[in-house]
């Protein structure tokens, strides 16, 4: 087991989301009968990554096996393997599963009914880039960032940024997806969204979102 | 339009981008990093295409970090895009 906090978020109905986070610990060392029986057939892509990525990467899995085989009791089969960019795929099963991490902080989540994003992000100086507000924001979110004062703009552009990425994660459309023609506070208004959820840690520095969706 | 950018200086300009978005220090990396590894991930990388359009007046898909995975490749890329 990883060191590390952790925490089941709201349960939404059926109890059919399940989610953790926390941080991914010091590096471990897994043995490749370890990263077959948690990756399966993606254990390939962990071979081609070092270090801390490589950590996270198997640690935010090994973490959905707990939550598949220990909470919803169900047999693990390992990921597909899939082209990067594109929404992790569990083999044989028909959970929806997603992953995010920044730096060595963690958040995954498990779907038994409908699609689920997460994404979480620490507040950085990358959210005062103008040129990230413009393709993050709808014209009226472009304009209500403006009027804030410049302290709490970093902070809005990484909660609207987060909201629509986990949105965008749940449709697996990712980078594909114009940020600019939604409202994250639209989200939750949409007949496909069951659930936004934006749920605080400890840490101040880090947002995080959930978006749970109707499958398609 | 910049026509003839040349390569060495496209590192430099990312290398100062990638600077100010306060993720990685000076020193730490160089163009040969793979960006991947320096944790910049899509808002990062939706952020530097942004960058690289209003800068080079080049429209590019965010993907291109994955084309271009390092400083050096992307640069290379760009000047590429930036001549054609």
């Amino acid at each position: 087991m990883p060191r590390s906090s952790y925490r089941y978020l709201p349960r939404g109905r059926r109890e059919s989301l399940h989610l953790r986070a926390g941080r991914s610990g010091s590096h471990r060392d897994w043995t490749s009968r370890q990263l077959v029986e948690i990756l399966g057939p993606d254990a390939a892509t962990a071979a081609s990554l070092s270090g801390r990525r490589r950590n996270e990467y198997i640690t935010a899995r090994a973490w959905l096996r707990e939550i598949v085989r220990g909470r919803l009791g169900l047999p693990w089969h390992g990921f597909e393997v899939v082209p990067r960019g594109e929404k992790p795929r569990l083999r044989r099963s028909s959970l929806d599963v997603s992953i995010a991490h920044s730096d060595d902080h963690l958040l995954v989540g498990v779907s038994a009914h409908g699609l689920l994003g997460v994404d979480l992000e620490l507040v950085a100086p990358v959210f005062d880039q103008p040129a990230l507000a413009r393709r993050a924001c709808s014209p009226a979110e472009l304009e209500a960032l403006s009027r804030l004062p410049a302290s709490a703009r970093r902070e809005r552009l990484a909660q609207l940024w987060t909201i629509k990425e986990s949105y965008a994660k749940a449709l697996g459309t990712g980078l594909a997806m114009d940020f600019t023609a939604f409202e994250a506070a639209d989200l939750q208004r949409r007949s496909d969204v069951r659930r936004i959820l934006t749920p605080r840690g400890r840490d101040r520095r880090l947002l995080q979102a959930v978006a749970w969706i109707d499958g398609v | 339009m910049p026509t003839d950018v040349l390569p060495t200086q496209v590192e430099e300009w990312l290398t100062g981008r990638v600077i100010a978005y306060g993720k990685v220090i000076p020193g730490s990396f160089t163009v040969d990093t793979p960006l991947s590894e320096l944790g910049l991930d899509s808002v990062y990388a939706l952020t530097l295409c942004g960058d690289i359009e209003d800068e080079f007046q080049l429209e590019v898909d965010p993907t291109i970090v994955w084309d271009y995975p390092t400083i050096r490749e992307l640069a290379g890329g760009i000047s590429q895009l930036a001549a054609e």
